[in-house]
């Protein structure tokens, strides 16, 4: 298959689910991932958990536009169009998150290698 | 009105039906047998011990006197007549009989029992009860032959597998890194866990387990297409 569709893959070089390899690789002098509502906001709102997320403030704006809106919902697919792009640019970050990881990995096993050459 | 006095005479004639006709007196019924005298149709339905299913030998040979003998206690011709005193199951001389549901019989033809498609007098298969009409094996002709149905079957099975194991082997997107969430919730590894049964915990029930904690996540300060991620 052609390098498109198929890719290398080293299951030893990828940090896949693995949260602890996340959290060594942490970098804290990058922009703090801002969030635009509070936990109270979210539980007055009765948000459930799985959209407890960087893009609970758009689905509050959905659910506003539901209250002020309702019947006439074909109103709000703006509102619910920016909470789709949202959650699509989130998957984009967790990619790009993956790759990051990935490729410390990488650098820190070829500068463990040169170190074992020295000695 | 009228319709409930015909629904009536309706009814008297139907149940008329099924009752049996007394032939015989009550004087007759109540009256008390010898030991040597049969009341009347008892010989119909209480057979002697000769005329009940008797042992039959496993090593014993079956001459065709016995087996016409034989065959003739059980209405069967005697070229029919299989006893079924196997080696694991003996059951005495009781003839071994087609494994047909009745479904398999003619349905226009008179039978005597319509339901069970049997005739007076006509030997009863052991397993019986279990080749009936609603609840038994329907042991009538398929349309497809055996070998036709695995081809059938495999014809959709392995395509579907041989596709599973393309897309594991060449995935078509890129992989991603575990979600992230500005709280924590102790309950959500235990909602995710398979490992625990405790259903009491795992629908958020225990105090301890709803207590969220504040989690600090980090991005990227300009995506390659350009603009701040969320």
């Amino acid at each position: 298959m052609g390098p498109g569709i198929s890719r290398y893959s080293d299951i030893n070089a990828e940090p896949l689910q693995n949260k602890q390899i996340y959290e060594k690789f942490e970098d804290h002098t990058r922009p703090v991932r801002e969030m635009k509502v509070t936990s109270e906001e979210m539980d007055r709102a009765r948000v459930p958990r799985e959209r407890r997320d960087y893009c609970a403030h758009l689905w509050l704006g959905y659910l506003k536009c539901k209250r002020e809106w309702f019947p006439e919902l074909s109103r709000c697919d703006g509102v619910l169009h920016d909470y789709k792009h949202c959650n699509v640019d989130d998957i984009k970050h967790n990619m790009m998150e993956y790759e990051r990881t990935k490729r410390l990995m990488a650098r820190e096993r070829k500068a463990m290698a040169e170190s074992m050459a020295e000695d | 009105m009228s319709m409930l006095r015909g629904g009536h005479a309706l009814m008297k004639r139907v149940l008329s039906l099924s009752k049996p006709d007394r032939h015989v007196s009550l004087s007759v019924i109540f009256r008390r047998y010898g030991s040597d005298e049969v009341p009347p149709n008892y010989d119909m339905v209480h057979h002697d011990g000769k005329n009940q299913v008797q042992p039959l030998e496993l090593d014993e040979p079956l001459t065709p006197e016995k087996r016409a003998e034989l065959a003739a206690k059980y209405n069967l011709r005697p070229e029919d007549y299989v006893p079924m005193n196997d080696k694991w199951m003996t059951l005495g001389d009781y003839p071994k009989l087609p494994e047909e549901n009745c479904l398999e019989k003619d349905p226009y033809y008179d039978w005597d029992d319509p339901a069970l498609r049997r005739n007076w007098g006509e030997p009863i298969m052991f397993d019986m009860d279990q080749y009936n009409a609603l609840t038994g094996v329907d042991t009538r002709p398929q349309i497809f032959t055996r070998g036709q149905m695995w081809k059938i079957l495999l014809s959709f099975v392995v395509p579907c597998l041989f596709l599973f194991y393309l897309g594991a082997k060449y995935p078509s997107f890129l992989p991603r890194a575990p979600k992230q969430y500005p709280e924590y919730y102790p309950g959500d590894e235990k909602r995710e866990s398979y490992n625990d049964y405790d259903f009491f915990v795992k629908r958020g029930l225990n105090a301890q387990y709803r207590e969220r904690k504040e989690v600090t996540n980090y991005t990227f300060a300009n995506s390659p297409w350009g603009g701040p991620l969320p």
